[in-house]
């Protein structure tokens, strides 16, 4: 007998500004949807550890998709997307996130989110509030400048350079293997992509304007942070949540930029208690 | 130089498998300022060929400058956050880099491997 991991993996159609997406994502669990947004330039394997935990997913129905252009969610075939650069926009990101959950019917989710995914939690919070149950930004922070590099997306340095330096976003007491895979995960990304994540993550981030107005009352959130990430780090989430009244932040010791993925037994550690709280336990 | 022991790293370098792969077709020059203290790595195809002490006109494809300290830091087995890996370092301007970003990131995977086998050869 074959023996499965517990995710199932499935395509959805998905209408954004006109445009129609075919959108790859896995679940597993049940219970509250908590739905999963990776880091810039990856796709959805970066959960897949969380889609297996039966701590979680017996209370929580967890959704991971892969963005389109992402891993296994092509480009749309009604678009002529070669003609333009690719640039994730919070336009799009905020509108696909918000679709994938009403199409899916999923009554208020609990979104979580790393990196870019982290930033577009405080986005949701800020502008969507009554839209979801409670949203957990990872490697959140107010700004992220500087990032929108050309060298992340130039014709003579090769895909190799992205997993080379997303190395040494991890801490160096994450286990090799999961530190390897999560920088795997950046060799397959199409070779505009990542630069074009950090559109949104590094250029049209900015949550400066709106830091204050966050209501945690409508929509709790929750901050969780590595310490040995240096893009986004401990000190930088810390000024985030100092800005906005509720807010709950959390340094994760032991981790890096990609906790889900390069060191998930310690990730859990300090999440439960989070999702436990959420669910009222 | 007290950091690290200079002839072991070498060859340790030119015979890891994962410097190999990711250090391949690999020619040019590397200076590292370790304060007043400079090496110069020449790379040959992918191999280490000479590492000398540089003159004032011995140029290099890319330089990297640090004040003794962050390199002792650097060179720990478990460094604190932001001095464990070179780019983060450089990010979070713990060092100082100049020179050909282009070799630069394409082979930042080689560079990183070495500056690993440097840590596994420090002198403490």
């Amino acid at each position: 007998m074959a023996r499965h991991d517990l995710a199932v993996g499935r395509y959805v159609y998905l209408t954004i500004n006109g445009v129609e997406y075919r959108v790859y994502y896995e679940a597993n669990g049940d219970g509250i949807p908590l739905i999963c947004q990776h880091t810039a330039g990856a796709h959805g394997f970066q959960w897949r550890h969380l889609l297996e935990d039966p701590e979680i997913t017996r209370d929580f129905r967890v959704f991971a998709w892969d963005l389109p252009f992402h891993g296994k969610s092509l480009p749309p075939l009604g678009d002529r997307h070669w003609e333009k650069p690719y640039n994730l926009t919070r336009d799009f990101f905020l509108k696909f996130i918000l679709t994938f959950s009403a199409e899916l019917g999923l009554d208020r989710p609990v979104f979580i989110g790393c990196s870019m995914g982290g930033q577009v939690a405080v986005d949701l919070a800020a502008h969507h509030p009554d839209r979801f149950r409670a949203v957990i930004g990872v490697e959140a922070s107010i700004t992220s400048p500087g990032y929108y590099l050309d060298q992340f997306y130039h014709p003579r340095i090769s895909n190799e350079a992205k997993p080379a330096t997303m190395y040494g976003l991890c801490a160096p007491s994450s286990p090799e293997p999961n530190i390897r895979e999560t920088i795997f995960g950046y060799s397959q990304g199409a070779p505009m992509v990542f630069k074009g994540d950090l559109y949104y993550y590094s250029v049209e981030y900015d949550a400066e304007p709106y830091v204050e107005r966050i209501d945690t009352r409508r929509c709790p959130l929750y901050l969780l942070t590595g310490e040995y990430d240096f893009a986004t780090g401990p000190a930088d989430t810390r000024k985030l949540a100092d800005r906005i009244k509720g807010a709950k932040f959390i340094e994760m010791r032991d981790n890096g930029h990609f906790p889900m993925s390069e060191n998930p037994r310690k990730f859990r550690e300090y999440l439960l208690p989070v999702l436990n709280e959420i669910a009222g336990k | 130089m007290k950091l690290f022991d200079v002839d072991a790293f070498r060859e340790a370098v030119n015979r890891d498998g994962e410097f190999q792969i990711a250090g391949r077709f690999l020619d040019g020059a590397l200076k590292l300022h370790f304060g007043d203290e400079a090496l110069l790595l020449r790379f040959r195809d992918g191999k280490v060929a000479g590492i000398i002490q540089p003159t004032l006109f011995d140029s290099a494809d890319i330089t990297i400058r640090g004040p003794v300290a962050s390199w002792q830091e650097f060179l720990k087995p478990v460094p604190k956050p932001f001095f464990h890996d070179m780019f983060a370092a450089i990010v979070r301007k713990e060092f100082d880099w100049a020179g050909n970003s282009e070799t630069f990131f394409a082979y930042y995977g080689a560079f990183r491997r070495m500056f690993q086998i440097m840590r596994e050869h420090a002198k403490n």
